[in-house]
């Protein structure tokens, strides 16, 4: 039996996340009033002058700088014509000739290696609007809201050989695409969306096999199903003797399938032309030069780093920098209280529950640096104890509030009062009579329950060091 | 080159606009004779000739990246042929 491998290349579709859109000033906004951000420009009335907006060419070329790839010195953008409604002028303006920037390459990890992916070229183009279909009334709504917002489209060279290394590439770009600050990359609302150019071809063949491209796919989960339900038709069809068409398919996700969409025969013919509207582009060395100052650190770099720096390990490393809002908040706190060890493991354990728990993103944690800094220092003095520090530390992550204010109006601080203590042990050893015999018969679990109820009736906030050292010392006389 | 009744209706077809039988006959003829006249470039010696892309000689002509144009969609949609609520109402197309 013949063994194939699956060869594929990515081209992935990226909203930036500028104010205001690429050719006019509408603003970008995501769910506002279907049509309330668009205008003239954006609805494709005739006569009206699209302007570029700058920050979108800074966007892709640092973008491009990132994936390390050549900035071109001169580029144009390019009318690519089609008729559909989504595209109210019956053009899109992107670019073919003269791309931003071309022949980069981006490392990524799989398993036990790092693999190296090329990346052909990277450009500029206005998003469509959005079509939704009334069957019912037997007809197509139009919103307008999406028209125009920036896209830079990112297409990779065919290096990519399975559904894990698709997977370890999409995940690194949205990493540094978040890093750049440039999208917020939220896959399930479209803003950033791949399409897939797959073929197989025998082990050992060096020649690419016939492709077909799988349009606009939205999650990670479909892409990777996509991917090993289509290399495994497309196998089955070389293998019982046929040949695969050139052809562009939709992945049904509910039907685990792709479907055909057209046939390269019957695809449109776009008559690209360079877009008379739109001025060239000259990028200066010194405009480069400018933007290179603005990359940051990105995870790699900072992952090596944390371990040098401060002691911690890959994998703590590698979790607390996968967005640059937590590697921000671990840095800046450590750096006020001095403490890595502590904030590493806040932001790993209890950091990442609350997310999970409450389903947001890391660019929504109220928590800032001082106020995690105080927490920490804090506990760390013995002015509330871990099970209250919990408490405020969800608070202060999810809400802003702050930590010495939240402590003090709700009564948390911790009580080492010896002799009040004493009292309140006194009274639980009273009531639990049949704890106290099971421990005085070894029976070691009967202590927690003991060092419970003190902590319950003290509402939490006993030192529970202290609680430990004097139910012990009743006990044991 | 010449527009035959085959490529108008491919065009016809593209761009999702139906004639009448008339209309295609006049359209065919006009056509045609806009691509004659643009035939004319081609006794020209042009081997030497750059394409023009512009007609100017501007470059790096940008907008700053602000949104200010809060009110400019308002009723927009009521320009067109069909409306509703506040969407732009077209033929319907049931496929991506
Ligand atoms: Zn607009």
């Amino acid at each position: 039996m013949k063994r194939y491998e699956t060869v594929i290349g990515l081209e992935v579709h990226v909203e930036l996340s500028t104010a205001s859109k690429i050719f006019c000033a509408c603003s970008t906004k995501f769910g506002e009033k279907p049509n309330s951000n668009s205008c003239p420009i954006c609805i494709g009335m005739p006569g009206a002058m699209p302007i570029l907006n700058k920050k979108v060419v800074e966007y892709a070329i640092l973008v491009g700088l990132a994936l390390n790839c050549t900035i071109s010195k001169k580029s144009i953008l390019d009318r690519k014509n089609y008729f559909y409604p989504d595209l109210p002028k019956a053009y899109q303006i992107s670019q073919l000739y003269f791309p931003i920037a071309r022949n980069g390459r981006i490392t990524i990890d799989t398993d036990d290696k790092s693999k190296s992916i090329g990346i052909h070229e990277l450009h500029i183009e206005e998003d469509a609007g959005k079509l939704i279909h009334d069957s019912d009334k037997n007809m197509t709504l139009v919103d307008y809201n999406r028209s125009g917002v920036p896209l830079i489209e990112i297409v990779s060279e065919p290096d990519m050989r399975s559904a894990e290394e698709v997977k370890s590439y999409l995940e690194k770009l949205r990493t540094m695409l978040r890093y750049l600050g440039v999208s917020d990359c939220k896959m399930q609302e479209g803003s950033m969306r791949v399409d897939i150019n797959l073929s197989v071809r025998e082990v050992g063949d060096t020649r690419l096999g016939t492709r077909t491209e799988i349009k606009n796919m939205n999650s990670l989960k479909a892409i990777s199903r996509a991917i090993e339900g289509e290399s495994k038709r497309q196998i089955d069809i070389l293998q019982s003797g046929g040949l695969i068409d050139q052809e562009t398919r939709r992945w049904d996700d509910n039907e685990n399938e792709s479907v055909r969409m057209r046939l390269k025969e019957e695809a449109d013919d776009y008559r690209y032309f360079p877009e008379p509207d739109i001025a060239p582009l000259e990028i200066s060395d010194e405009w480069i030069h400018e933007l290179m100052a603005l990359l940051p650190e990105f995870q790699d770099e900072k992952i090596l780093r944390y371990q040098k720096d401060y002691g911690i390990s890959e994998y703590e490393a590698g979790v607390l920098t996968s967005s640059k809002e937590i590697a921000n908040l671990f840095e800046r706190a450590t750096r006020l209280c001095n403490l890595p060890k502590e904030v590493s493991n806040w932001l790993m354990v209890e950091g990442m529950r609350i997310l999970k728990d409450n389903y947001i993103d890391p660019w929504d944690i109220c928590l800032t640096p001082e106020r995690l800094s105080t927490l920490i220092l804090m506990i760390e003095e013995g002015r509330i104890n871990r099970i209250k520090g919990k408490e405020v530390f969800e608070k202060s992550f999810l809400e802003d509030v702050d930590p010495e204010d939240y402590v003090k109006k709700h009564g948390l601080e911790m009580i080492s009062d010896d002799k009040m203590l004493r009292k309140v042990v006194v009274k639980v050893l009273e009531d639990n009579p049949q704890s106290v015999s099971d421990y005085k018969n070894g029976k070691t679990k009967a202590f927690d329950n003991l060092v419970g109820q003190t902590m319950k009736s003290m509402k939490g906030k006993a030192d529970p060091a202290l609680v430990n050292t004097i139910l012990k010392e009743m006990l044991e006389n | 080159m010449k527009i035959s009744k085959e490529s108008f209706h491919n065009i016809a077809d593209m761009v999702k606009l139906s004639f009448k039988e008339e209309e295609k006959l006049k359209l065919i003829k006009d056509l045609n004779h806009t691509v004659e006249f643009i035939e004319t470039m081609n006794d020209m010696n042009t081997d030497s000739q750059e394409p023009m892309s512009y007609i100017h000689n501007l470059k790096n002509v940008f907008r700053e990246d602000v949104a200010s144009n809060a009110k400019a969609g308002q009723g927009l949609h009521e320009n067109a042929p069909e409306s509703m609520s506040d969407y732009y109402v077209v033929p319907p197309i049931f496929h991506d």
